[in-house]
């Protein structure tokens, strides 16, 4: 604090110790105090339900507790670690994740993006158009899994129905019977998830655009696909890539449509990272692996997260 | 060594003790008529006090409801049954109970998870003994008393649904002149009941693809359950016992990828190609709808789809099924052909109930021989028959014309019944089974491949539960069931 403020301080009528406190060159405790206590409540409450939970599950993670057989915190170090790696199924899983997730996300993109460049033009019923698609986002994802699960019923199910009409005979296809068509369908339930949310986004990111652009394009005889590569999808990137980051790090988690539709059959065929890793340490109560095996797949998340952020920051970056 | 594995070791002897007595009566007077006692005549009021129940089912719920006034009359108890889904049951309970609470004052599981649960459970004959009630437990049958509700010794849990398999077959198409004649010119011999595996597979192919019902549709040959995990895994178990197999060897080692378990899933998995679509996510309801409808010609499930089948509101062939033990296998020149004791459910008072007295009378009245059989009788319950006086109950031999038949059949079954595992992670176990089976049947690992993975990871289990602990209570399951008649049949 330099002696214009120091002399300020002393010609206000302060209490002696904010005085002293401004004199010293410190804010009075009470100011330094208050941000904390404004934020205090949202500290708490995410130190309870997120920062102990993940702290406490890191430790049980260096154990051999079992809950149902009351085998107390022996600490085993690294051992669960180093079990899930040799764990078949927990490898196989991983694939299996990837398996359904890596298509699921890719035609969900295209399909959203295609929907976007259709609707990114004046027609009457727009907004109606644009909500009823995305209808998908507001339903429950077990409540869409649930209806899934019934129309790909073979013999009742509406799809094979449909299909057999088409064809003009019986068709009685066991979508979640055989290993392919059952993580065809858990992806299929992805893409009808995910298709809406990348229509709003890659939507709202085409809407930003300004038309000024365009209209400089076409004044310098840009074609109606070089106006699309060298305007439109640059100025995408942004959107898709975060979208695209989103979609990935919530469907890596994937469990729902696949705890209702197929419960990780045939087989184990469709046994995604999340399932194995509840029926470890939620089904059978082995909590200090199944909390291992949970650590890995939050290490793929956050792997993705620190992407994300580092993308968002390289953008703001290239703004400024 | 975990902290009941102690206990259990110490009334280890007593429990075997109990166990062969049990069984030894058992196996002798199973079917002796016997008069049952008389109630206890005091009557308590408990003022309307309410006990909680947690039902596996809605059709177990239903079950609860049907005496709720009874129970409100002669106890002064409101019975407030919540189901539980049953594949949750075991978690949603054992997390109850390893917190020490328990929201419920009855709850219902299945018997192989008694050696998980009875640490958190009240010993119910002291406690009977002492509130002056008559549990009528020699008219439970033997293999659910003493095997079932029965742990180290000591019984903490009352059986509800005596669950078992059995076979079903359509009689229309086994009555057939036409499709007999037709069976026999193709397989050389005649089409009646399957007596072996082999023959059923052989009925299934025959029944396969065509309308042999007359109603213009396409049928099927059998159905079974085939979806992954514990119900897929009765399936797999009425064919490894029939197929001579047990568990495991002495020295704790894996049975399910010897020859004979090997042998129970290829048959499994060669019939499948005869099940109707979807067949791979099919438990419970789903080969029962498929029976009902007409769907097959054969089917294996649990003794409550008899009811189903001649409900005329939910049938399609009323008046149209046969039942039969499970086929058996020839070993050594013999039939050798044992019932499944397919899980059923049991009610059991947590030691963290605060209405444990209260729960007990409840406990009693849902489970006193005249209530059992009128709950067993009712088509909306899915309970089966857990009471000798029940079984031979002029109500359930009129139930339907071919009841009585049903009822020789539950007899047959229930007196060589093959039980589930009963140590410590058996739910685990099983599961890891159901899974193999389940991988099997879709063609994503071979079957003997498939065996050998879920074999190496019961061994894993078994290290992790404590090897030494594991194989004394496996023994005494063990012998229990050689007691009864069970043995390792070796295959080639």
């Amino acid at each position: 604090m330099d002696t214009t403020t120091k002399a300020g301080a002393k010609a206000l009528s302060l209490a002696p110790a904010t005085r002293a406190a401004l004199v010293n060159g410190r804010r009075p405790t009470s100011r330094r105090l208050a941000p904390w206590l404004l934020v205090a409540p949202t500290l708490l409450v995410m130190l309870a339900t997120s920062v102990f939970p993940l702290a406490y599950s890191l430790v049980v993670s260096f154990t051999r507790y079992e809950l149902a057989r009351e085998t107390g915190w022996e600490f085993a170090g690294l051992v669960n670690y180093r079990d899930a790696l040799r764990d078949q199924r927990f490898l196989a899983s991983a694939v299996q994740t990837a398996q359904i997730i890596g298509p699921a996300l890719v035609t969900a993109f295209v399909l959203g993006f295609a929907l976007a460049l259709l609707l990114n033009r004046p027609f009457g019923g727009r907004g109606l158009f644009v909500s009823l698609l995305a209808v998908p986002i507001m339903v429950a994802p077990t409540a869409g899994a649930m209806s899934f699960a019934l129309m790909l019923t073979p013999k009742y199910g509406a799809v094979n129905d449909l299909l057999s009409i088409l064809v003009g005979q019986q068709l009685l296809i066991d979508w979640l019977g055989s290993p392919t068509l059952a993580k065809l369908s858990v992806a299929v339930v992805q893409v009808w998830r995910w298709a809406p949310f990348y229509m709003l986004v890659l939507l709202a990111g085409l809407q930003a655009i300004p038309d000024e652009l365009y209209e400089a394009g076409r004044i310098d005889g840009a074609s109606p696909l070089q106006l699309f590569g060298f305007i439109t999808l640059p100025l995408l990137r942004w959107p898709a890539l975060v979208g695209l980051l989103i979609g990935f790090i919530d469907l890596i988690k994937i469990f729902d449509t696949v705890y209702i539709m197929t419960t990780g059959g045939p087989g184990g065929s469709t046994e995604t990272l999340t399932f194995y890793t509840y029926y470890t340490g939620v089904r059978f109560f082995h909590v200090g692996y199944g909390a291992a095996l949970s650590f890995y797949v939050l290490a793929t998340v956050l792997l993705l997260c620190v992407l994300l952020v580092r993308v968002s920051g390289q953008r703001e970056e290239g703004v400024a | 060594m975990s902290q009941y594995h102690w206990q259990d070791l110490v009334d280890r002897r007593e429990f075997l003790k109990t166990v062969a007595g049990a069984t030894a009566l058992g196996v002798a007077g199973d079917w002796q008529a016997t008069a049952l006692p008389a109630r206890a005549a005091a009557r308590k009021n408990f003022g309307g006090k309410t006990v909680r129940v947690a039902a596996s089912a809605e059709y177990y719920a239903v079950a609860f409801r049907m005496f709720r006034e009874q129970a409100e009359q002669e106890y002064g108890i409101k019975v407030a049954p919540e189901v539980i889904p049953s594949h949750e049951a075991y978690q949603r309970v054992m997390l109850e109970f390893s917190s020490r609470a328990s929201s419920y004052d009855i709850v219902m599981f299945s018997p192989q998870w008694l050696a998980d649960f009875a640490r958190h459970l009240e010993p119910l004959k002291p406690m009977a003994d002492t509130a002056g009630l008559n549990l009528s437990l020699e008219d439970v049958l033997p293999a659910f008393r003493d095997m079932y509700s029965t742990w180290a010794g000591t019984l903490y849990a009352m059986p509800f649904d005596g669950d078992m398999h059995i076979l079903y077959y359509n009689t229309a198409a086994f009555g057939s002149a036409e499709y007999q004649r037709r069976f026999r010119d193709k397989y050389g011999y005649p089409l009646a009941p399957p007596q072996t595996w082999e023959q059923y597979r052989d009925m299934a192919e025959f029944f396969n693809g065509w309308d042999w019902f007359g109603d213009g549709q396409k049928h099927y040959g059998a159905s079974d359950g085939y979806r992954p995990g514990r119900t897929g895994f009765w399936w797999f178990m009425g064919r490894f016992a029939n197929y001579g197999g047990v568990y495991f060897d002495e020295e704790m080692r894996p049975l399910i990828n010897s020859p004979n378990g090997v042998k129970a899933l290829q048959n499994m998995v060669e019939i499948f190609q005869f099940a109707p679509p979807g067949s791979t996510n099919f438990g419970y309801t789903e080969v029962e709808t498929a029976l009902v409808k007409g769907d097959v010609a054969l089917s294996t499930n649990w003794t409550s789809v008899a009811r189903v089948a001649e409900d005329p509101n939910r049938s399609k062939v009323v008046g149209k099924i046969g039942y039969a033990m499970l086929p058996g296998t020839m070993i050594g020149g013999k039939l050798h052909r044992v019932g499944s004791l397919a899980s059923g459910w049991s009610l059991g008072i947590p030691k963290y109930s605060a209405n444990k007295e209260a729960a007990l009378h409840a406990l009693e009245l849902y489970t006193r021989p005249d209530v059992s059989v009128k709950i067993s009788l009712n088509p909306a319950t899915g309970v089966d028959y857990t009471r000798r006086s029940s079984v031979e109950s002029s109500e359930a031999r009129a139930a339907w014309p071919s009841a009585p038949k049903f009822l020789e059949v539950i007899k047959a079954s229930v007196d060589v019944g093959f039980p589930a595992p009963l140590i410590p992670g058996a739910e685990e176990y099983m599961k890891l089974c159901g899974d193999a089976m389940a991988a099997a049947v879709a063609k994503t690992k071979g079957v003997k491949q498939a065996l050998d993975d879920a074999a190496r990871e019961w061994d894993r289990i078994t290290d992790r539960l404590g090897r030494d602990t594991q194989k004394q209570l496996w023994k005494a399951q063990y012998d229990a069931m050689k007691k009864r008649g069970i043995v390792y049949k070796p295959l080639a």
